[in-house]
This record gives structure tokens, C-alpha cells and sequence, in this order.
């Protein structure tokens, strides 16, 4: 599938050009002084806000929508002339020809919180187009004016790299010309006092495989991918960006802790290779869930290395959360990490995982005799003699639930088009 | 698109599974919709993970597992690692409620089990520990247009993977602390209603004997138009799940037929996939 366009909006503020800013200089998007901290007087922790977007007003035929999570949807849908590009593909196809799937794992449940604080509002409470768990499907495909299949995936932090896998489908069998995926998840109450009760909330930002790593930073995020089978704009993109495989697969141990040996991390890797159809040692970087977690990271990189075992040979893979600069963006993380993991394409360069110092011993020897790299600073490829393009990377998201999914990019000369 | 039908799991108040809607139909008799769903546990779950359940989760696990055994007794040699498909608008609203009521409190102390089972896949997380399958699961919501899209994704699913695949519909009512003004229109489905099947949407040539052979055919087509159709009305009609009631008993009337070795007719329904187009559903016999 090819990526047509990409919009993204974050803590770090919208668009391609500020995101590589600070990526490049490791300028954090999380704080733990902001507008949302006087909502949670009790727990100290940096979260990844994206400013004003309680202010952000709808146009008035969407008003009914109007809630934190949508507010954020519109704000990123308007990044980088992504809803342009969509009407262009609208006016080659048909509206009917395009598709929509979203991820979030809370949807507009701010809403909720709000009324249940303040039930005078119940009377104009509108529950269907805000708090509803496929609002966001909804509010995305009026807004874009899309009349194809649409529905929200929440399969809690993994959604929305599932949603690749929703419109892989939907190309292949012919039902749509066009996609639109996405993410979008909103600061709210339930997922901070949720997580902070199950005592995965960092009060530090964020220090992913770091060995005093001891939570999560909660961020905000919103994020879109257009695809398609063919290239359908008029711009002659010399290298694009394509999706090449989806992979998911199920823990199976426990609704909310990882399989400690990562036994469904690397499934989903491997499943993602696979479908893909390009070979383990292949893989140049990988942009790890890496929530900074205990478990997590410990299992997350048993599953790697398990996953690098599978290696005829390898050259070496790149591995970095950027966690430490969105915060855990949870069923946005994955959108938010796939088009990183474009821009890195594109760009050719690595991003660091921010706010790692020392590496977890445990996580040092699990990954002794793999060739695992690990840079705590931006590597700009082509300045890195020798330079070696970086041709494929691949993104991993997993949830509660055992929930796993990971998905792999390529940067590919059109001619040379390795999608059938 | 076509999927053997191999197995249907159905719960709703007044029919405790799929083999009662048969023995109405039968005997003539009409389900109570008035009484309750029937108590149940899933002994499938080891017990710390059995005691945390809901109404809702174990609504979607009931479900899924009167498909999911009689799918394994007709197929000997079933795989166990099928990919699972759990559709429903809302999940589990009185959690929703919960947690958002503690969150009113002066000192909000959110449940760290209500929290980790608010996720919409949480019921589909449980159903994949309880049976060590390690296979893809997914949790989706097309609000009112379940259905459709419900049957679209396992298709695909099944079609992608060469496999069966596991489809559970489930519905509760909306809690009744979460107020909307959805509810004061009257437009609100007091009635849960949970659906389940093992399709097959593989092209892998069977056996003519095999039991998946044998099974009801459901060929499914994206249209603009809706198909007429005069059907009885909806005894459980409300929320998004049960609009799937006439299709299932049109797969009641199939097997009574069959065992009658009498013929049936195909039988035709549209579920509406959007605002826009329509799924066209066709059940017949197996050709």
C-alpha cells in the first residue's frame, strides 16, 4: 500500500517539519506543568499535551461532535494538507471508493467524566457522537465527506496499527480505491487515574529501557495515513513510502501484563516479515512500543531477540522508543510510530530513545550476541559513513488484553514497486 | 463473497442458545423477551481471572462458546488458533459508568480491575486466555452498522488467512446513569442480544464429505440498493447486535428443513454498512 499522504499532531506539535525538529534536537514534548495538570491535583506526572485543543472549534455542521478526542481529529486532519489530498483522491474515485478505519481506545469518554461531575449538562448531552466507541469513525467521515466502509478498531494501545491491516483487506478484495487510517486518543481522567491505580505512572517523564525507568508518561496524539494500492496524486514522488506488512497476534497470559519472554511480540513481528515477504536480517529499524515500563521493555525485547534469532544474518537493527518525546499516546501510539518510522524512511535518520542513560542490565543481556543498536542521539544515515540506505522499518504497538500488532514500511523506487 | 456457516452461538433473554430458537420454531412458541439472560460462568477462565468478569464480558463469552464447541464438535480436526472477531457499539457501559462516577468524587480511586477491563477488547482478551489461542483478535465498533461491517471484517479475515474465524455480536443496553439525549428521543434498546458464528471463507478444497461441506452457505455482496424484503417483526430489535435476529432464524429454519430433508429457499437480507450501501446477505443451502 502506498502512503498517499500522512498527517500527525502531537504534543510535539503538527506536522513533519516540527516533529523532525524536535526529534532531531531530543526537545521533549511532555511536561508536568499544563492546563490539564490542574484536573489531576493529585498525581504528579509529565504528560504529552497538545495545547488549545479544548478551544478548537467545529464547524457548524460537525457541531454534535464536538469533544476532546474530535477536536483533536479535526485539528490533525487539517496537517499538512492531508484532508486536500483526500478530496483529490475523493474527486478521482468517488466518495464511496474510499474507506475509513480508526483506532482510539477511549474515544470521547471525557464527555462522560464531564457530565457525571457536572449533571446539569445531562440535558444536552450528546452520548452517540461523542463518548459512542466509533464516534471518531463517524466525525472523521463527515469531515472528510468519505461515504465508503468505515469503523473504529479499540483494541486498546495496539489499534491503530491494526487499522493497516483492516485496509490492506479492503484494497486487495477491491471494495475501495483509498483508505483513510488513523489514530486519535485525548487526555482524560479515566486512562490517568486508571493507569496511575495500576502503578504505571511515572512521575519523571518518561525513560524507556532505561534501568530506573518505573512507568509511563501519558500523551495525547493524532495521527493519519492515506493509502492506496497505486500512486493516485499528481505529484511524482521519486522514493515513496509503502506498507508492506501487517503482522497480529494474541498473548494469550494475561489481560493486562505481557508475556514475560515476549512470546507475542515477536509472533507479530515475524508475522509481519512474513507477510511483507522480505527476510528477518532485512529489517533496519525498529521503532519499539517501548512504553518504559518494567515489563514491557524486558518482554518487548525477549520477543526482539527471539524475533532476531529467526536471522540468517544480520547487519545490525536500529531499535529506539520515542516514547520520551510524545509520551504513551496509547491507541494513537500507533499511528504516531508508523509515521515516525515514515519520516525516518525519508529522511534517513534514526531517532534516539529519549531519556535513556543506562540501559536495564536485563535488557543488555537478553540482547548480548544480537546486533542490536540503541542511540541515544539522532543518527543522520547519510552522514554515518558507511552509509547504508535504510530501506525497511517496522513499528510495533501492543495493548491490554495481549493485544499485539506490528507493521513494516519500506522506502521504495515506484518502478521498482515490490506490491502486487 | 461466500463462508460456510460452520457453527452459531446465540444468547438473548427468553433463548439460552441456538438449539432453543430451533425447538420454538418448531413447536411454534415465541421466546420471552422479557426474561432474563441465563446465569452463566466461564469455566474456560482460570479462577482469578473467572472472578473478574462482567455482565457484559461474559455475555460476548457465552456467546462465543456455544459457537466455538460445536464448530469443535463437527470438525475433529479443528485448529484452535482461529482469529477472533468481537463487535459491539458500546462495550461495557456500566464500567464506563463506574469509573466515571468515581472520577466525580472529591478523592477520585479508580478500580484498577475496572480499569484494565474497561478496554473494548477486553472481553476478546479474555476469551484468548481462556483458550490459549494465540491467533490474531480484534475489537471493533461500527455503532448501528454492526452488522454489515461485522460480516465484511470476518470474511475478509477468513479470506486473508485461509482460516475459520471466530465473529461474536454483542450488545447490552446503554447504563442507565450515562444520560443522552439519544435516550430521551426513545431511542434507546433496553434488550441485550449477543450472535456468534465459525465461518469459513477459505477457497481450500474440502472433502465433499466433510462436515464444512455440509454446512449452510452465506454469500455476502456490497450494494447500493437494499433488498425488499417483507420480514416478521423483530422481537428484539433495540440495539445494533440483534438486528442480526432474522438472518439467524432463517438459519434455524435451514436445519429444521434439513433435517426434515425438505428444501429450502434462499433466503436474502440487507444490513445497512453505512448511511450510503448495504451488504446484500444470501443464505442458502450448501451448493
Amino acid at each position: 500500500m502506498y502512503v498517499l499522504s500522512s498527517a500527525l499532531l502531537t504534543s510535539l506539535g503538527e506536522g513533519k517539519k516540527s516533529h523532525l525538529d524536535s526529534l532531531k534536537n531530543q526537545k521533549s514534548g511532555l511536561s508536568n506543568v499544563t492546563d490539564f495538570h490542574r484536573l489531576i491535583p493529585d498525581i504528579g506526572t509529565y504528560l504529552g499535551v497538545v495545547n488549545g485543543v479544548e478551544s478548537i472549534v467545529l464547524p457548524e455542521s460537525l457541531q454534535a461532535y464536538t469533544c476532546r478526542n474530535n477536536q483533536l481529529a479535526w485539528q490533525a486532519l487539517k496537517v499538512d494538507g492531508f484532508a486536500e489530498k483526500v478530496s483529490q483522491v475523493i474527486e478521482q474515485v468517488g466518495s464511496l471508493r474510499v474507506g475509513l478505519v480508526v483506532g482510539t481506545s477511549t474515544s470521547g469518554i471525557a464527555e462522560t467524566e464531564n457530565v457525571f461531575k457536572f449533571p446539569e449538562q445531562a440535558e444536552t448531552f450528546q452520548y452517540k457522537t461523542t463518548h459512542q466507541m466509533d464516534s471518531l469513525a463517524q466525525f472523521c467521515c463527515d469531515a472528510l465527506q468519505l461515504k465508503g466502509p468505515r469503523f473504529v478498531i479499540s483494541t486498546a494501545c495496539s489499534s491503530s496499527v491494526k487499522v493497516f491491516s483492516v485496509a490492506k483487506r479492503w484494497l486487495d478484495s477491491g471494495l475501495v480505491d483509498a483508505v483513510v487510517v488513523g489514530g486519535v486518543d485525548s487526555l482524560c481522567l479515566t486512562t490517568i487515574h486508571g493507569f496511575n491505580a495500576l502503578g504505571l505512572v511515572s512521575e519523571a517523564p518518561c525513560k524507556p529501557l532505561d534501568e530506573t525507568r518505573d512507568g509511563i508518561s501519558i500523551g495525547e496524539a493524532g495521527g493519519f495515513m492515506l493509502l492506496a494500492n497505486k500512486p493516485m496524486l499528481d505529484e511524482v514522488l521519486t522514493e515513496s513510502v509503502q506498507v508492506l506488512g501487517i503482522g497480529e497476534s494474541s498473548d494469550a497470559y494475561h489481560i493486562a501484563t505481557p508475556h514475560p519472554e515476549g512470546v507475542g511480540a515477536c509472533q507479530a513481528m515475524r508475522n509481519a516479515v512474513m507477510q511483507a515477504g522480505v527476510s528477518v536480517a532485512d529489517i533496519d529499524y525498529l521503532n519499539l512500543h517501548g512504553t518504559a515500563t518494567i515489563s514491557n521493555d524486558l518482554s518487548e525485547l525477549s520477543g526482539v531477540t527471539s524475533f532476531l534469532t529467526e536471522a540468517e544474518e544480520s547487519n545490525g537493527l536500529w531499535v529506539s522508543s520515542t516514547k520520551g518525546f510524545t509520551g504513551h499516546t496509547l491507541g494513537a501510539a500507533g499511528i504516531t510510530e508508523t509515521i515516525f518510522c515514515q519520516w525516518a524512511l525519508e529522511e534517513q535518520i534514526i531517532f534516539p530513545t529519549l531519556n535513556l542513560h543506562n540501559m536495564d542490565s536485563n535488557i543488555v543481556e537478553k540482547i548480548k550476541g544480537h546486533s542490536v543498536k540503541c542511540p541515544q542521539e539522532a543518527i543522520f544515515l547519510q552522514e554515518a559513513p558507511p552509509f547504508k540506505k535504510m530501506t525497511y522499518a517496522m513499528s510495533n504497538s501492543f495493548g491490554f488484553g495481549g493485544n499485539n500488532a506490528s507493521v513494516l514500511l519500506t522506502l521504495g523506487d515506484e518502478n521498482e514497486s515490490t506490491y502486487s | 463473497m461466500k463462508a460456510h456457516i460452520l457453527s452459531v452461538g446465540l444468547t438473548a433473554p427468553g433463548l439460552i442458545n441456538f438449539k432453543q430458537l430451533e425447538t420454538f420454531i418448531t413447536e411454534q412458541k415465541f421466546p420471552n423477551t422479557s426474561e432474563p439472560i441465563e446465569k452463566y460462568s466461564p469455566f474456560f477462565l482460570p479462577p482469578n481471572e473467572r472472578r473478574r468478569t462482567t455482565s457484559t464480558i461474559k455475555l460476548a463469552l457465552k456467546t462465543a462458546e456455544e459457537a466455538w464447541s460445536s464448530y469443535q464438535e463437527r470438525v475433529s480436526n479443528a485448529s484452535d488458533q482461529v482469529s477472533v472477531l468481537f463487535v459491539s457499539k458500546d462495550g461495557d457501559t456500566l464500567i464506563s459508568s463506574n469509573i466515571c462516577q468515581a472520577l466525580s468524587e472529591e478523592e477520585p480511586m479508580v478500580s484498577p480491575t475496572q480499569f484494565h477491563n474497561s478496554v473494548h477488547n477486553a472481553p476478546v482478551g479474555y476469551w484468548m486466555i481462556g483458550q490459549s489461542n494465540q491467533a490474531p483478535a480484534s475489537a471493533i465498533s461500527a455503532g448501528e452498522f454492526a452488522i454489515g461491517n461485522g460480516l465484511l471484517e470476518a470474511f475478509l479475515q477468513s479470506q486473508e488467512r485461509q482460516q475459520p474465524v471466530l465473529v461474536v455480536f454483542y450488545d447490552l443496553p446503554i447504563d442507565e446513569e450515562i444520560p443522552s439525549i439519544e435516550k430521551k428521543s426513545g431511542a434507546d434498546a433496553n434488550i441485550p442480544f449477543a450472535f456468534s458464528m465459525v465461518l469459513d471463507a477459505s477457497q481450500n478444497t474440502r472433502l465433499s464429505n466433510s462436515p464444512i461441506c455440509n454446512s449452510p452457505l452465506l454469500s455476502l455482496n456490497v450494494t447500493q440498493e437494499a433488498v425488499e424484503h417483507q420480514l416478521e417483526s423483530n422481537p428484539y430489535k433495540g440495539v445494533p447486535a440483534a438486528e442480526v435476529y432474522p438472518l439467524v432464524k432463517a438459519m434455524a429454519k435451514l436445519n429444521i428443513n434439513r433435517s426434515k430433508c425438505e428444501t429450502n429457499n434462499a433466503f436474502e437480507i440487507s444490513f445497512p454498512l453505512n448511511a450510503y450501501s448495504f451488504v446484500k446477505v444470501t443464505l442458502n443451502e450448501t451448493s
